[in-house]
This record gives structure tokens, sequence and C-alpha cells, in this order.
């Protein structure tokens, strides 16, 4: 089993969404109304993209099990 | 033109069409049938250069590039196939235009998404832009809600996959 709930992926996922949030920011001085990201949706998206990245390592690790298996 | 204008270019280009067709068959009122402010997120500085009013901006969608995935699928590797991964942030404001309707935000946001899936729907099969950049596959995929009740702004997260294939490597 090679699935590691790495927390460091998520630090950068993390990251990523909080400069999201930044040019959220500036876009919304631009526009004059705030379209901006809540620290919620900050935590909430990068969640989203760590449960994408948790299910692609499944899919690749259950398709090295049945290549294995078949094999 | 790069992935995000030509996105921009379709979504831009088809959707007043899908817009009057789905208040024709009656999935959305014609007041919430409005063109929103398409932004690239990258080029927000250059975005009209002056605060918009509110009037003339019922809606933003913007967008963000999320990925670039390349294979080269032939021994040669004479050909490569592109995957582009994009997030869409529908944006809408429950702002004062609602008057006394208390789900003007959420029916905007509802006919906005229509919109945007027939848009990209519509577009399946390919798009090709006038400059001749092409797409020719797109996948809508997942949808979230974003709403944050504080600043009465209504929000779906919408994710796109789209394909090019065999483009060949000179």
């Amino acid at each position: 089993m090679a699935i590691e709930i790495d927390m460091k992926v998520f630090n950068e996922l993390l990251q990523i969404q909080k400069e999201r949030k930044l040019a959220m920011d500036e876009l919304s001085l631009t526009l004059g109304y705030d379209v901006s990201f809540s620290d919620e949706e900050v935590q909430q998206f990068a969640m989203e993209e760590y449960e994408k990245y948790i299910n692609k390592q499944i899919n690749e690790e259950v398709k090295k099990w049945m290549k294995s298996l078949y094999s | 033109m790069d992935e995000v204008s030509l996105l921009i270019d379709l979504l831009s280009n088809n959707w007043t069409t899908n817009a009057t067709a789905l208040v024709s068959s009656g999935d959305i009122l014609p007041s919430h049938a409005v063109v929103p402010d398409f932004i690239d997120i990258r080029t927000t500085t250059a975005h009209k250069g002056v605060r918009v009013d509110l009037n003339q901006s019922p809606a933003t969608i913007v967008i963000f590039e999320d990925s670039q995935n390349l294979e080269y699928p032939t021994v040669h590797y004479d050909v490569r196939n592109e995957t582009y991964s994009f997030t869409l942030h529908i944006r809408v404001l429950h702002d004062e235009r609602s008057g006394l309707d208390a789900n003007y935000g959420k029916d905007r946001l509802r006919a906005i998404y229509l919109i945007l899936r027939r848009a990209l729907e519509s577009k399946r099969t390919g798009y090709t832009a006038s400059d001749g950049s092409r797409f020719q596959q797109l996948f809508l995929g997942s949808r979230s809600e974003s709403n944050d009740r504080a600043k009465r702004l209504f929000g779906y997260k919408v994710s796109l996959e789209a394909k090019r294939f065999a483009v060949s490597i000179p």
C-alpha cells in the first residue's frame, strides 16, 4: 500500500488557494465590488483539491493491484 | 490565443444564443438572461481599468487555469495530446437590484450556471476561435457551492477539462 496522507501536499494546495484569494482581492478593487473568497472558502477549495489528489492516488494504486493480480 | 482567452472567446461568442434558448424553453427568466463579465484572473489590471457600475455588471465568471498535461502517445513522439483543467468561479451579488425578490441572487446564479453549462455542452465536440485556436473536446465537471452570506454573495465553483489531440510537433 503506497498511499500517503501527505500534509505537505495539502499545504501547497492551500497556498495556491491563498494566492487565488489575493488575486480575487485585487480583482475586487478593480471591479468596485467584493467578489473575493472568504477564509472558509479558501479552506474548502483546498480540501476539494486535496480530495481529488487522494482519489487520484487511490485510483493509481488500485490499477497497480489489478495489474499485479492478473499478470 | 492562449487557453484561458480561448475559453473566454467561446463563452462570450456563444452566451447570448444559449441564454435565448433557455429563456424560450422556460428554464430561466428573461430578467436573468444577462451577459456576465468574463474575467481572466491574470489580466485584472487591464480589465476596464475603472470601477464597474453595479447595474452593468450583473455577475462575474472568473477563470483560473489549474493545470496542463501533455502526453506523447506515439513511438516517435511526433504528436502531442494536451489536457487543460480550469476552475470557473461564478459570483453573483444579491444587491439592491433584487428589490423585494428574496430569491434574486439564487435565481440569477442558477440562470448563469445553466447558460454556462449549455454553452459548454453545445461545444463539447470542439470550438475553433477566429485565429484558429481550438479545443477538440470539452468536459464540464463537478460543481460546488461557495456562498458568503455576510457579503450577500452567491457562487458556484465549476471545473472544466479541455482537450486537444494529435497536435503535430515540428
